[in-house]
């Protein structure tokens, strides 16, 4: 999976979530306070994200994962080190 | 006529060193700041009471101005504070009267000690501000206010006495945290408790239409509004719980409430409060063993309830609703044993949220009286150290010393990064199972 196509699947899977569209949304935005969650709202949507690209972010990670940007750079990662 | 309506927020733990350590820890510092955004309900609900043709202000001061700064000058101010600001609240309510304007004093601490405040006040509210409030106004326009007023401490939320709490005032306010009440007052009556249940004669519950229509009110404040119900304990009264769950789905919030472990006792109650959109609940579990909780409550309620906790808490959390568990620390029965064994109990549980706080004796709680009875308050008036973290008393098994050690190494062990982690990590795994 690309950055692009993390990107696309991300605004769709975070949408359905929160019933807020991020088509116009900069990849740079911080989502948590965009879309207006408390923090047990933002550790909501991390684990719809995880259970829809089938992935596992690291605990450390889980306070930097604020964007667009550094969630799709993650799960490019994360999608990648996947076993065939 | 203006009225000002000024509320006191925002506590400073006094002991230094708990200080310190408390804004170091992410998860303990989330949960101050929360508090801290909470807007005045008390305030909003007297500026509802205040005749039409009143002009109100609503306004929120953490720090005081400086003797130098100008006030913002009103005809009439009203002050409400919780016991750890009551100082401030005085300082500020004297600097008014200074000015030669009236103020009127009310709240809690005010209720409590009423001739303390009266010292500092033209006039002062205790009890709820209703069936006060609109003939102080009234009388104050007459040039004939009283120096009190009591309002009622029963039939609050009844026709002709009720009013709906004016959220408009907090359109501009940076925070998304609103609070609506469902009830006033908790049948369990801890001996330690200085919430609204000092306010009424008995447990008093609002309609369920009543509620519904205020958090629609409130919800066109603000976007992505988070409710916290301001309640000592919302689930008293189950049937009422059901009916009230049902109303609030269909309007799609997230929100926060009190209650007690007795919530799990009901199924049904249960996976309605997931589908309603409740995100948390806190719980005042108060000790992990049944001898720290016995005299606690009439009947020993809690003491018998504890054997319970651990399984109540894994029902609740499998919901998807988090329990955020509340310990007091420095009851009677406790020793230096008591904070490992709070820190094996968060971890036994998997609480996704632990609350610490050292037992606090309020003035006039039955606990102030037990403890000045029995000559165990450190100081005769410590008001401003009434902030749930400052020791202000001799706990029986314990030296002032010992508990303010034992509460600091529990802070470490909670609020810790990597333990911090887990509970994350634990309610995403709670979250995604119910995807």
């Amino acid at each position: 999976m690309d950055h692009n196509e993390a990107l696309a699947k991300l605004r769709a899977t975070i949408g359905e979530v929160t019933q807020v569209q991020l088509d116009n949304t900069s990849v740079d935005e911080d989502l948590v306070a965009f879309l207006g969650l408390d923090s047990l709202g933002g550790l909501r949507m991390l684990a719809a994200i995880e259970k829809r690209f089938d992935i596992c972010f690291p605990d450390e990670e889980l306070g930097k994962l604020k964007t667009l940007d550094t969630l799709a750079r993650s799960i490019v990662v994360l999608d990648g080190e996947k076993p065939l | 006529m203006r009225i000002g309506l000024i509320a006191m927020c925002g506590v400073r733990i006094a002991t230094e060193r708990l200080a310190e350590a408390g804004v170091t820890l992410p998860q303990f510092v989330n949960r101050g700041e929360v508090v801290a955004s909470l807007p005045s309900l008390g305030l909003l609900t007297v500026a509802a009471l205040t005749p039409d043709d009143v002009e109100v202000e609503y306004l929120e001061v953490d720090a005081l101005p400086g003797a130098d700064e100008p006030l913002q000058t009103f005809d009439l101010v009203g002050i409400s504070s919780f016991t750890a600001r009551i100082n401030d609240a005085y300082a500020l309510a004297d600097r008014y009267r200074k000015l030669g304007i009236p103020v009127v004093l009310g709240g809690i601490h005010v209720t409590l000690l009423p001739d303390e405040a009266a010292q500092h006040a033209d006039s002062i509210v205790v009890n709820g501000a209703e069936g006060a409030w609109p003939r102080l106004v009234e009388d104050f326009r007459l040039g004939k206010m009283k120096p009190r007023y009591d309002g009622l401490a029963s039939d609050v939320f009844e026709a002709g006495n009720y009013a709906a709490p004016r959220f408009e005032f907090l359109r501009d306010r940076p925070y998304n945290r609103l609070t609506v009440q469902t009830s006033r007052g908790c049948p369990l009556n801890c001996e330690f408790c200085a919430a609204s249940l000092r306010l009424t004669s008995s447990f008093q519950q609002k309609s369920v239409a009543r509620c519904v229509s205020e958090i629609q009110h409130a919800k066109e404040v603000t976007s992505h509004p988070f409710f916290e119900l301001a309640d000592d304990n919302t689930f008293v009264n189950k049937k009422w719980g059901k009916e009230f769950l049902r109303a609030l789905t269909p309007l799609g919030i997230e929100w926060f409430t009190e209650t007690d472990i007795s919530i799990a006792d009901d199924d049904e109650l249960l996976e309605m409060l997931a589908e309603s959109g409740c995100r948390q609940i806190l719980v005042g579990l108060e000790s992990p063993s049944a001898e720290g909780l016995e005299g606690m409550n009439p009947n020993d309620w809690k003491a018998k309830r504890c054997d319970q906790y651990l399984a109540a808490i894994d029902k609740i959390q499998s919901k998807g609703v988090t329990v955020n568990g509340c310990f007091v620390l420095g009851l009677d029965n406790h020793t230096t044993d008591i904070f490992e064994q709070v820190s094996r109990f968060a971890e036994d549980s998997e609480l996704i949220e632990v609350q610490i706080t050292v037992m606090t004796p309020f003035p006039g709680t039955p606990l102030y009286a037990r403890l000045h009875r029995e000559g165990r308050l450190l100081r005769d008036e410590f008001w401003d150290r009434c902030t749930l973290f400052d020791v202000n008393y001799r706990s029986k098994n314990m030296s002032v010393e010992e508990l303010e050690e034992g509460i600091m190494w529990l802070f470490q062990e909670l609020y810790n990064e990597p333990a911090f982690l887990k509970r994350k990590r634990h309610y995403m795994e709670i979250v995604k199972s119910r995807l």
